[in-house]
């Protein structure tokens, strides 16, 4: 059984998110949640029933994307094949929600699975059997690539080394992704980001969605230097913003680390007027860089939800864009997302 | 349940292939992977299942005649899984199988093509249910087929394509139209037929009252059946309504003795018609119990129909022949032969 590693996410209280969950802000506006995983981990499941229940908290969720998280992979069989588990899991817990019992909500609409790309040329055929295996809801590949130096960081890292994606072989693989329509997920810390630019570059038909407003590292060696990493963050994310291939993910500021872990020591969970204020200069800033066309709004649950509601989430992300126009919202909350992952 | 009965497992070590359970999400009534687990984690040592369409998760949008194709992918998903290997060593859902409305005719084929892809070749078989009948008892027990499904010149045409791509077909129906069986599996010798619950036997409707009369020409017609070599039959199922044990009524649920006897006759008329080619499939993990069960308990009772069992042979014999079909069922290569798990 895989065990989660004690610190790397807050712990789900239902209790302390329940005492301060808020009624949905603009519950009418539609909204794509284009990044949530699901798990059935020790003391910690978030299978289709779990995830219903936070997609019917009050606001208006259309449809979903799953995002790879090593689950449910093959016990057996060649060791690159494994991951075809997970989308075949998904692509089942699709169905339950296709089937219309489980409220309007397309849960898993798109799924983004994983193939390591440092199998090189072999990855083609790969990717072309979790696009039957979806039952065609597939869209891409997440590899993760955070890496750091410093150990007090190794935690929160995918254990793939310095530099994935600047690995020769690796892009072989990464190359297969154009040509059958299908995009990546980068995810990887600020300190990093300098890789995504040279891959961005490299591969100008490939779609690129950066996760998690781009890993802006607020724990370790950059516990007291907030100012220091949001400069050196906003300067990386200023020049991605330059490609028109690159896309961003604006969320997962609930993970300690990013955010730090002092939120998720409150007496009780933050309201979505604190969550706005503390991730709106982020927000802000990838918005600017890559406008609203390019960025979208995500959940990262139940990873985030250690940290607040679903409910609450939608609504800090509501207050956000309080100051945008009516087609920047749209595009934040929905349209980018239907588009890019093709969820029509 | 006023009380649970909680027997001690008889034979914990004999491998078992469950050939026949649903899964499902409704009102009142969830039996989803979780529920299954628990089943299957009771005791006996179930070594891997076989889901059987229920018409569940079935498409709310897109063609009608894909909208089942949803129910293959859902319980792909539960496969995939079990083959986590998180969940004990059944492997649950080795094979599906599935529904495709046969009377599609020509057009099944390409149905049937996605079904296998969507179940990442875990598909196995199809089940059209047929059960029909103009009585009104017997009506609340079908499933919409219309009369006379298995005759029909475009389930025929449908039904023709199950073979080529290696599919089984999965027959269910009153034992009233078991002759449209005999008709069919004459008619496609290559398609391998695994008929569902025992055949249908019948004691309600009709039949309430006439236990011993019904058994006699599920008999006559069950023998029939197994003289084809491409049919199967599945041993179990004898919990459902219509073949009119009352064990429900009770304050308690039944005994495994209370089954045994009530659920023998029909069991062994099965085993006994097929035994020259040894084709059952048991859809029962508790008839398990039988070999050790014939070797202890007596005589049936008198209040059960007709004996079937034979006189001929000691019961130790029976028991042995038992146990011979119930490995050779179970293991390769005759389920394999079936549901290729």
């Amino acid at each position: 059984m895989q065990t989660q590693a004690p610190s790397r996410h807050l712990p789900i209280r239902k209790d302390w998110l329940a005492a301060t969950q808020e009624p949905a802000l603009e519950p009418d506006r539609q909204i794509i949640d284009p990044h949530h995983h699901l798990w059935d981990r020790p003391g910690n499941r978030y299978l289709l029933h779990d995830l219903v229940e936070d997609l019917s908290s009050g606001h208006n969720i259309r449809a979903t994307v799953f995002l790879e998280c090593r689950e449910m992979y093959r016990a057996e069989g060649p060791p690159e094949l494994r991951s075809l588990g997970e989308t075949t899991f998904v692509a089942g817990v699709a169905a339950m929600s296709e089937s219309g019992k489980y409220g309007p909500a397309r849960a898993c609409a798109g799924i983004i699975g994983n193939v390591d790309f440092r199998i090189g040329s072999r990855a083609k055929g790969i990717l072309e059997q979790h696009i039957v295996a979806s039952g065609g809801r597939f869209r891409g590949i997440r590899n993760g690539a955070t890496w750091h130096a410093d150990p007090s960081l190794r935690v929160f890292t995918s254990g793939a080394g310095e530099g994935l994606y600047l690995d020769r072989s690796w892009r072989e693989g990464f190359a297969a992704l154009a040509p059958l329509n299908l995009s990546f997920e980068a995810w990887m810390f600020h300190s990093q980001l300098g890789d995504l630019v040279d891959l961005a570059r490299a591969f100008p038909e490939t779609k690129i969605v950066l996760n998690h407003v781009g890993g802006a590292l607020g724990v370790g060696p950059y516990a007291d230097k907030r100012k220091e990493v949001f400069a050196d963050w906003s300067t990386q994310i200023a020049k991605l913003g330059q490609f028109p291939n690159v896309y961003i993910k604006l969320g997962g500021l609930g993970m300690p680390s990013l955010s730090g872990f002092e939120m998720g020591r409150q007496d009780s969970a933050p309201s979505s007027e604190q969550l706005a204020q503390a991730w709106r200069p982020y927000l802000d800033t990838c918005i600017a860089a890559f406008g609203p066309d390019r960025s979208m709004f995500e959940s990262n649950f139940p990873v985030d939800k250690g940290m607040c509601s679903y409910a609450n989430l939608w609504n800090a992300f509501k207050r956000v864009a309080e100051s945008y126009s009516q087609d920047e919202k749209n595009a934040l909350f929905h349209n980018t997302a239907l588009k890019f992952y093709r969820l029509w | 349940m006023a009380r649970q009965h909680r027997e001690a497992i008889i034979e914990p070590e004999l491998p078992i292939i469950d050939p026949h359970h649903h899964l499902w999400d409704r009102l009142n009534y969830r039996y989803l992977f979780p529920e299954l687990l628990a089943d299957v984690g009771s005791g006996h040592n179930i070594r891997s299942t076989c889901y059987e369409q229920v018409r569940e998760m079935y498409r709310a949008a897109g063609p009608e005649e894909l909208k089942s194709l949803g129910e293959t992918e859902f319980v792909s998903g539960v496969a995939a899984m079990s083959e986590s290997g998180r969940y004990g060593p059944t492997r649950c859902i080795a094979g599906i199988i599935g529904f495709v409305d046969l009377q599609l005719g020509s057009r099944a084929k390409g149905v049937l093509e996605q079904h296998v892809a969507v179940s990442n070749g875990r598909l196995r078989g199809i089940r059209n249910g047929s059960t029909w009948s103009d009585d009104p008892t017997l009506k609340t027990f079908t499933a919409g087929a219309p009369k006379g499904l298995l005759p029909d010149k475009s389930f025929r045409e449908g039904f023709a394509a199950l073979a080529p791509l290696g599919l089984a077909f999965d027959g269910w129906m009153f034992q009233t139209q078991l002759d449209d069986l005999v008709d069919l599996a004459r008619a496609f010798p290559q398609t391998t037929i695994v008929l569902n619950h025992v055949g249908g036997p019948l004691a309600i409707g009709p039949y309430a009252g006439k236990r011993e009369e019904a058994f006699t020409e599920w008999r006559n017609r069950i023998r029939k059946i197994a003289a084809l070599p491409n049919t199967y039959v599945k041993l179990g199922g004898l919990g459902m309504k219509m073949i009119g044990f009352t064990f429900y009524e009770n304050p308690e649920p039944p005994s495994s003795q209370d089954l045994e006897k009530a659920w023998r006759p029909y069991i062994e008329t099965c085993i006994e018609a097929s035994a020259r080619n040894a084709r059952c499939s048991r859809a029962i993990s508790r008839w398990t119990k039988a070999p050790a069960a014939i070797r202890s308990c007596g005589t049936p009772s008198s209040a059960s129909p007709p004996a079937t069992r034979p006189t001929r042979r000691s019961r130790s014999s029976v028991a042995r022949q038992q146990r011979r079909i119930a490995w050779r069922c179970e293991l390769v290569p005759l389920i394999v032969r079936v549901t290729r798990v």
